[in-house]
């Protein structure tokens, strides 16, 4: 067991973890962020996405222990009950989103893009969520709703 | 082994290495081929070098020669400025390998030490004469990347040795590059053949003065065609002998067949991106 | 919202007090004798507390119409399970899979539809004649095939086969089952589509009535058809686990295990022959497709039968002659499919009318147009379209939809090597279940709460795919409501009845009009109590805005809260059970003659590729999708499963195959089994075509499925064009665009 100490959704967390444990399983089941799921454990789905110092992430493929002293941003910490995120918003205003599934990990590389990129173009925006796989949308509504919020039609 | 199973994450190269020596570890950096490759059974990798907290090994030196550091990312290398500049085909293969996630995180020594025939970055490494600096102990020995690799997911690296990082020299400004890669689709997709070509023009602009060449996919390590280097040194641009040069690249490569495609098409395709690597290369070259 | 939120809760997201993990031992061999399972080594783990062969299965073993919950005797394919290992963690779990030892006696596999008929093969299943799928067999006669044959000018022999394609859905199989205290009742949570089915299964392998077994159904990570027999069987896996243990436990399977043990589209055969007279029509077309079906198969005698109907496309042609049957083979199987048959009998079908057309020397866009099925024609069973009949809006269809695209045949040839090519296909999809198994009939209940808002549940469930919006939507429009009233609570399966498999896009078809139903007796109730208030006559009472008056005297009103106060004070029920049936159909199975479907829904679809013809990669640049939907509901909502449905047909077209080798799958993961990415889609637009038909909800008729089952056609048709070469075989992937043809990798099968 290996002690670590890291932000995650702006709240320091300490805690002892398994030297082999995944960082998603770390915050699936000791922190309860569900948010992050696994598709595949192989890094191709993307639905394990997580922020991590200020870069998208699988967290299928990290150990926990490579997380100590990471600023890490799940989807738990866009938005809260009030007041959600404007990809939220979009996301839900442009119906992109069908089963849900990858819907946290897409939103996540979308935030990722537009806080390094506030005006992306299209070809920009399906390259940075292109490590997120969608069965059920076919994309296009997710770019539109990406879209929406990078030309200010949506949120601040 | 699980339950002895230790974790370290040392700060500095040295003291990595003497870690290396004292003990049995697997090294783990980005992870993003590690933790696939150990999929399910993790504990198996038994006690772990972490070797992502050295920040001596991160980054890109540029000076008379290029020093890309083994920790260095697929997306730091992709938007480097004087990479994206100077060697934009060397950023198009970072841009090439897996997704934004996989960028983030895997690194170019990952890329390398792995060992796949099919690593992105390969063949224009190989193509620009990169070296690896590898180091076990208080050793450190210099080796050609071309000859680093011995056999899928094999390579010369010792265990306890270490990958510290890839140089190469800038090649001159009459040079230019280009790197072609044939996936299934347009996002995370494993090469079925890829090439690297990299042109240097003579000072008049009409002779080829000097060509690199290297296939991945196409055999059980990234090839470098010299064979066909040798026929295009020297050949004139105006007048180029193509169809020759195709012919010999064919019989240098050994492709095989897999999941993604057979021997035949990966022989007939890199033949296709080849001449178009060698016709973009000089193209390029033309506008600098 | 909380699917934005990360708080949307899919089965693996919950977890219940002791709960315990399993791990199925999947087979090692395709084809083998079971000779001994040796669970010593796994029962040494200390976290391991079980291990269940088919000893403990306490009900029935099999379940489902021939599928086993753990395989005794022999093992018919790679995804068979042979023992469960429960244990404390999921890791120990997988450690006690890898420990439990059996041993084998192989069996030459039957891995290909030739294997299966060659004479002598070996049996899949034993205690069967041959390897053909009980009650897969279907024909469709129609006219007079030989005389057809006589009067055309030319015949065309074609040969046409697709792939295994996988669902791909991004949650894999989750199942959790939670006993009661006293054993007497099961709840499964999981990631089913069907729970009904699963229901039937769970209670058969336990040998308990099904109202004992409760299925509760969560968020689900996508189905598209194939969140059935492999979730189901580890259901039952699950609860027979918990029976052991009296603990819950959790089956969540793995990337690969979903790939290797769960369901695929099935891969068809078809065999062409047809009759055409120089002026393009069609005069005669004999059909015989083949379904693969892999170890088990419940469903080829539907999807067959789907495709009975459906083989000859939507066109007039006078004399049919249909065959359908499908064959076991040790391989992994076909299940049902967004489409269910349809995909693959379009792509043959419309591949068909290219190859026609060349023939001729005609456009496509000509061909089709000819011999379009319109007003006056009769369907391949026979109904009659038009005036009296069902709508037949296909010619509207093929004109509008080439003008909106502004559709020409490239000029040919093309310079260059990277070619443009258009490609068209045709459909018309027979709504809802049909004929297929009697009645098609669900239930909806709708109850109006003390405090006004509104309780709604289905017999069908809401997969990802907006049933919930859906169904929302046409009870607040009854009710003139806000839609804020409504509450939508997960399906459970003890508090409606058996509304069948929420398949064939019944959803919004049938389900939405037992809602439609429910909402209308509701509706009347309301009125009752409104009626007495206002001492008006309820029946020329209405409601809007939540506000109930007689448009005569509009004046005098009274609001919907007020009504419903009222309604509990003097003890009166605002609730209804409704039950819509589309009856039991006339129709000869002998000859596929008689009412197949209530109606159907039609569309075409036209898609530009560039193809490089020195590499074979294929780019998708655009394409329009034109469908029927009866009456437009929810415009958005149509498009959204039109791009996806489109998304998942251009992956069927250029991309994705299920790669097995001697009947091991290869293709286990995203990695390997290759769907499209944000960066390889067209830019799709959709043609929403309505047609006053009055069968669903508001005259809705759903287009989930044919928002895929024309995609992958279209493409293939775009490459042939592009190339000049026509590649029989789905995926049309690089090699095969490349060479124009199939090459055989070395050591495969295939």
């Amino acid at each position: 067991m290996v002690p670590i100490t890291l932000q995650v959704n702006g709240q320091e967390v300490k805690a002892e973890i398994a030297i082999h444990e995944r960082l998603l399983d770390f915050l699936r089941n000791e922190l309860k962020l569900l948010g992050a799921k696994e598709g595949c454990g192989h890094g191709e789905c993307g639905t394990c996405t997580v922020i991590m110092d200020g870069q998208v992430v699988n967290s299928c493929l990290i150990l926990a222990v490579q997380a100590h002293g990471a600023n890490i941003t799940t989807i738990e910490g866009l938005g809260n009950t009030e007041e959600l995120h404007p990809l939220q918003e979009s996301f839900i205003e442009h119906g992109a989103v069908q089963c849900g599934y990858c819907t946290p990990g897409m939103i996540l590389s979308a935030k990722n893009l537009l806080d390094k990129n506030p005006h992306p173009t299209r070809k920009e925006i399906q390259r940075s969520i292109s490590g997120n796989l969608c069965r059920c949308t076919g994309y296009q509504k997710i770019v539109e709703a990406i879209e929406a919020v990078a030309e200010g039609r949506k949120g601040r | 082994m699980e339950k002895k199973a230790q974790y370290f994450a040392p700060s500095a190269l040295e003291e990595a290495l003497k870690l290396l020596q004292k003990h049995q570890l697997t090294v783990i950096a980005g992870g993003t081929d590690l933790l696939v490759q150990n999929y399910e059974k993790l504990p198996a990798l038994g006690s772990i070098l972490d070797m992502s907290r050295i920040d001596a090994l991160k980054g890109i030196e540029v000076g008379k020669e290029v020093s890309i550091y083994t920790l260095t990312t697929h997306a730091q290398l992709e938007a480097h400025p004087w990479i994206k500049e100077k060697l934009p085909f060397l950023a198009a293969a970072a841009g090439e390998v897996g997704s934004p996630q996989v960028r983030n995180r895997g690194t170019a020594g990952g890329n390398i030490v792995n060992a796949s025939p099919a690593a992105d970055l390969a063949p224009p490494l190989i193509s620009l004469d990169a070296r690896v600096f590898l180091q076990k102990g208080n050793e450190e020995r210099i080796i050609n990347l071309e000859d680093f690799f011995l056999g899928p997911g094999q390579s010369v690296l010792e265990k306890g040795e270490l990958l510290v990082k890839v140089v190469f020299k800038p090649p001159p400004a009459r040079a230019a590059g280009c790197y072609i890669k044939i996936g299934q689709r347009k996002a995370q997709a494993i090469a079925i053949t890829s090439v690297a070509v990299l042109v240097e023009m003579a000072a008049d602009g009409k002779e080829i003065a000097d060509i690199r060449i290297c296939l991945g996919s196409v055999g059980p390590v990234p090839i470098r065609a010299r064979k066909t280097e040798a026929l295009l040194q020297g050949a004139s641009r105006a007048n180029l002998p193509l169809k020759e040069a195709c012919r010999i690249l064919e019989a240098e490569i050994a492709p095989m067949d897999d999941i993604r495609g057979t021997a035949w098409y990966r022989q007939q395709v890199s033949k296709t991106i080849f001449r178009r690597a060698l016709m973009q290369a000089l193209a390029h070259g033309e506008v600098r | 919202m909380s699917k934005v939120t990360g708080r949307a809760r899919f089965a693996d997201d919950l977890s219940f007090h002791g709960m315990l993990f399993a791990s199925t031992v999947y087979s090692q061999h395709p084809h083998a004798r079971i000779k001994k399972v040796d669970m010593s080594k796994a029962m040494d783990i200390p976290e391991v507390l079980a291990v269940i062969t088919p000893d403990d299965v306490p009900g029935s073993n099999g379940v489902m119409r021939g599928f086993l919950v753990l395989a005794g005797e022999k093992v018919k394919y790679v995804g068979d399970g042979v023992a469960l290992v429960v244990a404390k963690s999921e890791t120990a779990a997988r450690k006690g899979r890898d420990a439990v030892v059996v041993d084998y006696e192989p069996l030459p596999p039957v891995l290909s539809i030739d294997d299966a008929l060659k004479s002598g093969a070996s049996l899949v299943h034993e205690d069967k004649e041959d390897n053909i799928i009980s009650k897969s067999r279907y024909q469709l006669k129609k006219g007079d095939l030989e005389r057809g044959f006589a009067e055309a000018d030319f015949i065309v022999e074609r040969t046409y086969e697709t792939q295994f394609v996988a669902h791909a859905y991004i949650e894999p199989e989750v199942v959790i089952a939670v006993p009661d205290f006293n054993q007497e009742f099961m709840t499964i949570y999981g990631s089913i589509q069907n729970p009904f089915s699963a229901r039937a299964a769970v209670a058969a392998a336990l040998g308990w009535s099904v109202g004992q077994v409760k299925i509760v159904q969560n968020a689900v990570g996508g189905t598209f058809g194939g969140k059935d027999e492999c979730a189901i069987l580890n259901a039952c896996r699950a609860a027979i686990a918990s029976i052991k243990t009296h603990r819950p436990v959790k089956l969540s399977l793995s990337r690969e295990e979903s790939m290797v043990e769960g369901p695929k589209r099935h891969p068809y055969r078809f065999n062409f022959k047809v009759g055409v007279k120089k002026d393009g029509s069609i005069l005669a077309m004999k059909s015989e497709l083949i379904a693969q079906g892999g170890a088990y198969n419940n469903k080829a005698q539907f999807t067959n039968w789907r495709a009975s109907i459906h083989a000859t496309g939507p066109y007039n042609i006078p004399n049919i002659e249909t065959r359908v049957f499908g064959v076991y083979t040790n391989t992994i199987y076909g299940g049902a499919m967004r489409g269910f048959s349809s995909p693959q009998c379009i792509f043959a079908q419309e591949s068909l009318m290219d190859e026609i057309a060349q023939e001729l020397d005609m456009d496509p866009l000509e061909l089709r147009r000819k011999n379009a099925l319109s007003p006056g024609h009769t369907l391949p069973d026979g109904q009659l379209l038009g005036e009296g009949g069902l709508p037949a809006p296909l010619p509207d269809i093929i004109d509008n939809t080439a003008r909106k695209f502004k559709y020409s045949k490239p000029a040919q040839p093309q310079e260059g090597s990277v070619k443009k090519g258009i490609g068209i296909a045709c459909g018309f999809r027979g709504a809802g279940l049909g004929a297929e198994a009697g009645a098609d009939a669900t239930g909806a209940i709708v109850t109006v709460q003390s405090d006004g808002s509104i309780t709604i549940v289905s017999g069908l469930t809401d997969n990802g795919q907006g049933l919930k919006v859906a169904f929302s939507q046409i009870v607040a429009e009854v009710l003139g409501v806000s839609l804020d009233r409504i509450v939508y609570p997960t399906t459970d399966t003890s508090i409606i009845p058996d509304g069948g498999p929420t398949v064939a896009s019944r959803g919004v078809m049938i389900g939405g009009r037992a809602m439609e139903k429910a909402a209308l007796e509701v509706k009347k109730k309301i009125l009752v109590v409104a009626g007495e208030i206002l001492q008006l006559d309820p029946e020329k009472l209405t409601i809007e805005n939540e506000e109930i008056f007689s448009p005569d005297n509009p004046e005098k009103r009274v609001s919907y809260m007020d009504v419903v106060s009222r309604a509990y004070a003097t003890g009166q029920m605002l609730a209804a059970l409704s039950w819509f049936s589309t009856g039991v159909p006339e129709f000869d199975y002998e000859t596929g003659q008689g009412k197949s479907y209530p109606t159907y829904s039609w569309g075409m679809v036209i898609t530009e590729v560039e193809v490089d013809t020195e590499t074979g990669l294929v780019k998708v640049n655009r394409a329009l999708s034109t469908h029927d939907v009866g009456t437009a509901i929810n415009p958005a909502a149509i498009k959204g499963q039109v791009y996806g449905g489109y998304v998942m047909g251009q992956g069927m077209a250029v991309l994705e195959d299920i790669e097995q080798a001697n009947g091991f799958v290869k293709s286990k993961n995203f990695d390997e089994y290759l769907i499209p990415t944000a960066m390889d889609i067209p830019d799709i637009d959709v043609l929403i075509v309505e047609t006053g038909d009055t069968y669903g909800p508001f005259g809705g008729k759903s287009v989930g499925e044919p928002g895929t089952e024309m995609a992958a056609a279209s493409v293939a048709n775009a490459i042939a064009q592009a190339t000049g070469r026509r590649i029989r075989n789905l995926p049309c992937n690089l090699e095969r665009v490349f060479l124009g043809y199939n090459l055989t990798r070395q050591g495969t099968a295939r």
